[in-house]
């Protein structure tokens, strides 16, 4: 486990409290150990002093008993160093090292009948006297004492030290004469009498030491674990309002802002519950004041949404107006033609007829009166074609039934359509129209509303002099398209730039001035095409011409209910 | 005006739609009227006879009117075009103009009309 996950397992808590948990425990530990051993030197330096004090003035007090050699005074002096509860043993030598007195407490006494030894012999307990490294002489005027470490394996550590006295050099007989003087004295020399023993047992020492080590340990764990509870305890109220808080948080990032932070102390924590709650408060004022911008931008949004889509229905339908007000002109001036007839052939015949009078009417003349009427009969009768060609397009047009029709007959009717405004504009028409064709099922006047966008642009597009060709192309299989007819719309015009060619079925994309032409024609044309389940697409050159080509299913998946009124 | 005089002008008359040409022949038959049916035919005709007026239409197919205007010009300065159209803007007619036309009539027009800038013409 990384240490990542190792603290995302214990979260904040436990990471703190395996770092505090730690901390207490080393310390503790150290302490306690350096008590414990502290205590331990202690005690043992303490016992160490008291014991070389002990046997040296015993040795001191001695002097004159091993002096005169008197054992009941030895023997009350001893008792008196029995005094202190760590003596095991006494035993006194002299400077042969022969045994002068001995005596060993009770508790040690080896209580064993068959044994030779008696219960005062401490020979067992203490180490011999050839052990021992006490000189003969004295050096430097101070005992010696030395301190024997146990090789019994007892608890046991033995003490020697010399016992000394002062041979001065004057005649014991003299010593009484009062003319012997205290320097006298004072010439002379230290000898060594022999020397004194004793066995200090540290058991109970070490017992008592044990003990506190024990109780040291007791109490070290009890420190941590106290200082663990409060840890945890103390954690716990800080960790807790944090919880909540982050409780709190979450349901607030969810958007509920109703919530009550309560707030309890006055500290630190108190202080972030405090400030939480004002946060939460603004929040909440801020949530209504976007909730009620909201709102009022959803209104606005609509009504624009409305405003555009009028907006834009109504370009649509100027563009349609467009459309036909651009047939209606070039259908308007192809009436003038039979217009200019029909007037002038009838001023033409009334005047004959006003200079002549029943007598000098001539057959010549009746002749001439029916041929202008023919004449006029017939340019009248041009006159409602042309203007019932115009009619049924514009009809057709608010039509969005869809039924079979002869593509055919579509085209050269549309192409008739704008024939003269095309020769007008000194435009040459070609066709490339094979009949009979297959009938295209789908809406007439929509599609002679495409090809008659298809053949305006065109007309904008080429200067006089120039062709146009309107055609079309049936294959079983047209790209992807089967059973489709190819409808094309070729101009010998200036063509189209790449970046242009991309754009031009955009809504409202036109490369007019300001003014002319809506932009909307061939984004029309598009839909109508599209909603018969075909294609168009366009090839183009800069300065040589452009080629529209209208890729029609012959059973185009529109229906009535498809075709949307554009 | 003598009849005679009157017969002698010649008259080219352009236009692509037979009743108009049809018409002008019969309304100008006081005059020696010549048909053309196109630009090209009538610049060829005005190449080998000049014409005292020249009646054009302007929206023609291959060759327009505006061209038989100008190649009148060029053959003669003064060659008297009348320019007629169904097709009559302000551009159209400020053209004809310039390219030296000296009337323009916009169909359909009165008898009247043509008969008095046909004479204007001729004086």
């Amino acid at each position: 486990m990384s240490i990542r996950e190792l603290k995302n397992l214990l979260g904040l808590r436990g990471q703190f409290l395996l770092l505090i948990s730690a901390v207490i425990i080393g310390s503790a530990t150290v302490i306690g150990l350096y008590l414990t051993n502290r205590i331990e030197q202690v005690s043992y330096d303490g016992v160490i002093k008291r014991s070389k004090q002990l046997v040296e003035s015993l040795a001191y007090n001695a002097e004159f008993d091993v002096l005169i050699g008197s054992d009941d005074d030895l023997a009350r002096i001893v008792d008196g160093v029995f005094r202190d509860s760590l003596v095991v043993y006494v035993r006194v030598h002299d400077y042969k090292c022969n045994l002068l007195y001995q005596k060993i407490r009770d508790e040690y006494h080896t209580h064993d009948e068959e044994s030779p030894i008696s219960d005062d012999d401490a020979s067992l307990l203490a180490p011999s006297c050839s052990m021992l490294h006490i000189p003969n002489e004295v050096s430097s005027g101070a005992p010696t004492t030395e301190v024997i470490p146990d090789r019994t394996g007892r608890e046991f550590i033995h003490f020697a030290s010399q016992i000394v006295t002062w041979e001065s050099d004057v005649e014991r007989e003299q010593l009484g004469s009062l003319k012997t003087g205290a320097s006298d004295i004072d010439r002379g020399r230290w000898s060594n009498l022999g020397h004194v023993q004793i066995g200090i047992d540290l058991g109970p020492m070490n017992e008592s030491i044990r003990n506190t080590r024990l109780t040291i340990i007791a109490l070290t764990m009890f420190i941590i674990l106290l200082a663990i509870g409060v840890t945890i305890w103390f954690l716990g109220l800080i960790i807790e309002p944090i919880k909540s808080l982050a409780v709190v948080t979450e349901d607030i990032s969810r958007g509920r802002l109703d919530m009550e932070i309560t707030v309890g102390s006055k500290d630190e924590i108190g202080q972030l519950a405090t400030s939480f709650a004002r946060m939460v408060d603004s929040l909440q004022i801020s949530k209504k004041e976007v909730e009620n911008y909201q709102a009022t931008l959803e209104d606005k949004i609509r009504d624009r949404t409305e405003e555009l889509e009028e907006a834009q229905n109504q370009l649509v339908q100027s563009e349609k107006m467009g459309a036909i007000g651009q047939l209606a002109a070039g259908v308007a001036h192809e009436l003038n033609n039979p217009l200019a007839g029909i007037l002038g052939y009838s001023q033409f015949a009334l005047e004959k007829l006003k200079s002549r009078s029943a007598e000098t009417i001539t057959d010549k003349d009746i002749a001439s009166f029916n041929r202008y009427l023919n004449d006029i009969e017939n340019q009248a009768r041009r006159c409602k074609t042309i203007v019932q060609n115009l009619l049924k397009f514009s009809r057709s047009n608010q039509d969005s039934h869809a039924a079979a029709f002869q593509l055919d007959r579509a085209l050269i009717e549309t192409v008739e359509l704008l024939r003269h405004q095309l020769e007008m504009q000194q435009i040459n028409v070609v066709t490339e129209i094979t009949s009979p064709a297959p009938s295209v099922h789908g809406n007439v006047g929509k599609i002679q509303q495409v090809v008659t966008n298809l053949i305006i642009n065109a007309m904008h597009a080429t200067p006089q002099g120039g062709t146009i060709t309107v055609g079309m192309k049936h294959s079983p299989t047209l790209g992807e398209f089967e059973g489709a007819i190819e409808i094309f719309v070729s101009d010998t015009g200036c063509g189209m730039a790449d970046e242009i060619k991309g754009k031009i079925f955009e809504p409202f994309f036109t490369t007019k001035e300001v003014g002319k032409g809506t932009g909307l024609g061939l984004s029309v044309s598009y839909g109508i095409i599209r909603d018969h389940g075909g294609e168009i697409k366009v090839t183009s050159e800069l300065g040589k011409g452009t080629t529209f080509v209208v890729i029609l299913p012959l059973q185009s998946s529109v229906d009535s209910a498809d075709i949307k009124q554009t | 005006m003598q009849n005679s005089d009157v017969r002698n002008k010649t008259i080219l008359v352009v236009d692509d739609e037979e009743i108009m040409r049809d018409f002008l022949v019969e309304v100008l038959d006081e005059y020696s009227v010549t048909a053309a049916t196109d630009g090209s035919e009538a610049i060829t005709k005005m190449e080998t006879q000049k014409f005292d007026l020249v009646i054009t239409d302007l929206k023609m197919p291959n060759v327009s009117g505006e061209e038989v205007v100008r190649r009148a010009k060029e053959l003669d300065p003064d060659y008297k075009v009348i320019v007629i159209s169904g097709y009559s803007t302000l551009f159209t007619v400020s053209q004809s103009i310039e390219n030296g036309a000296c009337a323009f009539l916009s169909k359909p027009f009165s008898i009247d009309q043509l008969r008095s800038e046909v004479s204007k013409s001729l004086k």
